[in-house]
């Protein structure tokens, strides 16, 4: 089934609400680089949160230091004049020495300059609500949520170079440490498939079936791991069969799984859980437990060297918030963002 | 001049105004002589309290053919859209745009699937008169009418009368705007047909970024037609018909965008039979409309999503009259709704009500209303409503009213069904009112001024759950209160005739959890138009404003869309003698503002349009 995003509805129940950036309250010039404070460099060693805006909307990134003292908010239109970054972002990816933000809403990919975000221009064709994108022998994959293809860019050329058709839509997309890249094909709460495309041929070779309802996938060196709202189901990347599933039964669907040194991480309603790739068995305790009342809880999610960031989507028509907690649950530091914020990209 | 029992005579304008109720819009000095028909007359005979604004024709032909250009100019509503002609929202004493009911004919078309009537689909060409009134109405009119009610109304008359009316205007953008008018009438048959199509290539220019408004036509079209039949003094049949068609394409921001489409095809259709015998009259209406719209996520592909839903309503309303001074109504009513969409699975829904009204003249100065109406349905709760209303004459120039009501909207069959994401356990909305109304007339002035407070719980929200889907809640609780303030003046001197009509509403629409104003809900708007009639030659103004408005729920400063002012002028002559022959020609927008009234959606600058009408 064709699964269409219901934002659209909000045209007409009159609420859609427009907003152009967050607030530029915070910014906070970043006078780490002394060799050169004018703008080299100014976004190393640090993390991008992307703040997707108010449907339909203009996106912004905050940036904030690896400390954690230093942010700075839409730092794109800060960079360049105030040019919008485009209509609801969804997700970036990096090459080289580049950023790509997918903007879903607009179509395109905006590319900018990894370290000063010094607008490169944008690419589009063939791009229908695109979503994530991953790079694999100097090509971009793009996967898209109107387009039952992957979308694939030229990371020289910048543009697009011809689309791979596949059997269903695309969410998330990442390259395994074997060489090939793992689609989930599955979104909004509906889906069950994960495709296997070898980027030397552009082919897809295996296509894997979960459980209903798969909401995110992770990889290691040897297991894909498949999360959908009951069951977290762990495959071999050798020969692509189900190893092992283990029933979640929680109050709330599961959601979120991240991976990080040898954990696995999920959520379900308000709290987090964590458990051993090596045991593999569901954690009877959450790990901790947001104190967000938003319907936005754990918008975005990401664990990375041992740290785990929450992005709260708050009410999605004003600014909100992140939340950093160490690996006991405990709360690092609260940062204020854009509107909507749904990402976490580091920046090393 | 005929008074029969099922019609009123409304007023004369500029002379005496029994009717304290209305605050008149005309211009033209022969159509101070109204006559509205019965079917309104609920509209007149249950608004104790309240206060209504009546457009005429003149009034209607001076605005853009859909119903949110005519209101923009004349009323306190605020309208958000999405470039010119796209979907436009209302916010009717700052409620949302589900909380304004629609009734064609008295009956309420509010869309079954997005709650709201969007006023770009309602093409004004085919209606003789459109009455709207402030505040609460679910009593009288059910789900919705919380902030507000709009009522399109044909009129027939029984005398006779044959005339035709023809209107055809083309200006910028390729933009026209057909009317056709026919009525023909005797004594015991009445007879009205109704043509109206409008279109645009909509092709205008940004000034506030570079290119121009893409993907932005439309094109839409209504045939209106009505037949009354006066079978005896006794009893009358009328039935009452409308289809409507309309295409549009939404602008797009970023031309890679996919540019999409929308497709609305509506049907009414409305059986009516008024009976009296002793001290009672009866009503009976039979009604059956249907809504179907298609929405085109690519407009360049056949694929579409669709919602389309069948409504049947049956309402017997009962009055029963003893004496001059004493009215009591009993209503029934009930509808069958047969609803279903891409997203949204089969549904029936039926709904019952059973309300009582009761009106008193207590005195010559004093009369007040009181009224009481359960639903009954097996979903949203069965709120029960009420409604009170009391009117005081001090003197012939100043009336005091007080008006207060329970009212409520229900949930959608989006809201309801919509595939994982509907929300079964939806209630009600739940408003709570009170208004406070002065009316002024003085001679050739016509003022009121109205304060109110509305409490609104149970405001249904769509937001996202844990796993990204966005689904409805029972979130918000909402107070808005404020001032309006409307005018008019009309005054003839020999062979030049003024007028003058304004309006101002102050409005505070207050989330009660974080007590922040709502986005979109301006403090400030107001709405002004003069015209200056010399012999047989006309010059009009219409100007607006709209105070700024948040765009984010914390009413960040620095998220704003900017307040504007709009001016339009317009000049006609007219040839006629006893017919009209008028050729006119309006310039829009005269001082070529940049302005959004929905971010992103830039609307037009400066803009021109000529027309002819001929009625005879």
């Amino acid at each position: 089934m064709k699964k269409r995003n219901p934002l659209f509805l909000f045209l007409f129940i009159g609420i859609f609400l427009i907003n152009a950036c967050s607030s530029d309250d915070d910014f906070t010039e970043n006078d780490d680089n002394s060799e050169n404070p004018e703008i080299e460099n100014t976004y190393e060693n640090g993390f991008f949160v992307l703040n997707e805006g108010q449907f339909p909307n203009e996106g912004t990134v905050t940036f904030v230091s690896e400390d954690f003292e230093q942010v700075e908010q839409k730092i794109f239109q800060n960079v360049n004049d105030g040019m919008e970054l485009g209509n609801t972002p969804q997700s970036m990816f990096f090459h080289e020495n580049k950023v790509f933000i997918i903007t879903n809403a607009s179509n395109f990919i905006r590319v900018a300059d990894r370290y000063t975000f010094e607008d490169l221009g944008v690419i589009s064709g063939d791009l229908e609500n695109p979503r994530y994108g991953a790079t694999a022998n100097g090509k971009a994959y793009i996967t898209n949520g109107y387009a039952e293809h992957i979308t694939v860019v030229n990371l020289q050329s910048l543009s697009v170079e011809k689309t791979i058709p596949m059997e269903n839509i695309g969410e998330f997309i990442y390259l395994g440490k074997n060489g090939m890249l793992y689609i989930q094909q599955a979104a909004f709460g509906s889906g069950n498939q994960i495709a296997v495309l070898d980027p030397n041929t552009d082919e897809v070779i295996e296509t894997l079936e979960t459980a209903e309802n798969l909401n995110s996938i992770a990889l290691d060196e040897e297991y894909l791991y498949a999360l959908s709202a009951e069951k977290l189901e762990k495959f071999s990347l050798a020969n692509f069969t189900q190893e092992e599933e283990i029933p979640l039964t929680y109050e709330t669907s599961a959601a979120n799984l991240t991976l990080d040194e040898d954990y696995l991480y999920f959520t379900s309603g308000k709290k987090a859980y964590r458990l051993n790739t090596a045991d593999f068995s569901a954690p009877e305790t959450a790990l901790f437990e947001v104190e967000s009342d938003s319907y936005g809880t754990y918008y975005g999610f990401e664990v990375q060297d041992s740290t785990i960031y929450i992005a709260d989507g708050g009410d999605f028509v004003s600014d909100s918030y992140i939340e950093i907690r160490n690996v006991e649950g405990e709360i690092l530091k609260t940062i204020t963002v854009g509107v909507g914020p749904n990402g976490f990209y580091f920046n090393e | 001049m005929k008074y029969y029992a099922f019609f009123i005579l409304i007023f004369l304008l500029g002379s005496k105004l029994s009717a304290q109720d209305k605050v008149e819009f005309s211009t033209k000095s022969d159509e101070v002589l109204e006559t509205v028909f019965l079917s309104h007359n609920k509209l007149k005979d249950f608004s104790v309290g309240q206060t209504l604004n009546h457009l005429t024709d003149s009034v209607i032909k001076k605005n853009k053919p859909m119903l949110t250009s005519l209101l923009q100019y004349n009323s306190p509503v605020y309208f958000k859209e999405n470039g010119l002609g796209m979907a436009s929202s209302p916010s009717f004493r700052g409620t949302t745009a589900s909380q304004t009911t629609v009734l064609w004919n008295g009956i309420n078309i509010n869309s079954n699937f997005l709650g709201q009537t969007d006023f770009n689909t309602i093409n004004t060409g085919g209606y003789d008169h459109i009455n709207l009134r402030a505040g609460g109405g679910s009593l009288v009119y059910g789900s919705g009418a919380i902030g507000g009610t709009v009522h399109l109304n044909t009129a027939l008359e029984f005398k006779d009368v044959f005339e035709n009316d023809i209107y055809l205007n083309y200006g910028s953008f390729k933009t026209s705007d057909l009317r056709y008018k026919l009525k023909l009438a005797s004594e015991k048959l009445s007879f009205q047909l109704g043509f109206a199509h409008n279109s645009s290539a909509n092709d205008y220019k940004y000034q506030l970024r570079e290119g121009k408004n893409t993907n932005g036509r439309y094109v839409n079209w209504a045939i209106n037609t009505a037949l009354g039949w006066k079978l005896n003094p006794k009893n009358q049949l009328y039935f009452y018909q409308e289809i409507y068609d309309g295409n549009r394409h939404f602008p797009v921001y970023y031309l890679t965008e996919t540019p999409t489409k929308y497709k609305d095809f509506n049907t009414r259709n409305l059986l009516e039979w008024r009976s009296r015998f002793g001290d009672f009259s009866s009503n009976l209406k039979t009604a059956f409309w249907t809504e179907n719209y298609k929405y085109f996520p690519n407009a360049a592909t056949d694929f579409y999503t669709f919602g389309k839903a069948k409504n049947i309503v049956g309402k017997y309303d009962l009055n029963f009259k003893p004496n001059n001074d004493i009215l009591l109504n009993a209503v029934l009513e009930h509808q069958h709704i047969n609803g279903k969409g891409s997203d949204v699975q089969k549904e029936n829904r039926d709904i019952s009500s059973i309300g009582i009204l009761f009106k008193h003249q207590l005195t010559e100065k004093i009369k007040y209303q009181a009224g009481i109406r359960q639903e009954i349905a097996n979903y949203y709760g069965n709120p029960t409503l009420y409604s009170l209303g009391i009117e005081y004459e001090f003197s012939s120039f100043y009336t005091a009213k007080l008006s207060a009501s329970k009212n409520f909207r229900r949930p959608t069959f989006n809201d309801l069904y919509w595939t994982n994401s509907g929300n079964p356990d939806l209630n009600a909305e739940k408003s709570h009112q009170i208004e406070l109304g002065n009316q002024f007339h003085i001679k050739n002035w016509e003022f009121s001024l109205t304060g109110y407070f509305n409490n609104i719980k149970d405001m249904i929200h769509w937001l996202p759950s844990s796993n990204g889907i966005f689904q409805p809640f029972n979130e918000d609780h909402v107070q808005t209160y404020g001032g309006e303030f409307m005018l008019n003046w009309q005054k003839k001197i020999n062979h030049h005739i003024f007028s003058l009509n304004s309006t101002y509403a102050y409005t505070i629409s207050k989330n009660q959890k974080t007590k922040k104003q709502l986005i979109y809900v301006p403090y400030h708007k107001a709405t002004f138009s003069g015209a200056y009639q010399i012999y047989n030659l006309t010059f009009d103004v219409q100007w607006m404003y709209n105070g700024e408005v948040y765009l984010n729920s914390d009413n960040n400063p620095n998220q704003i869309l900017s307040d504007y002012m709009l001016t339009n002028l317009g000049i006609s002559y007219d040839f006629g003698k006893n017919n009209t022959y008028e050729i006119g020609g309006r310039v829009m927008n005269i001082f070529n503002k940049a302005y959004e009234n929905v971010r992103r959606y830039e609307m037009p600058g400066i803009n021109y349009n000529f027309y002819i009408n001929l009625k005879f």
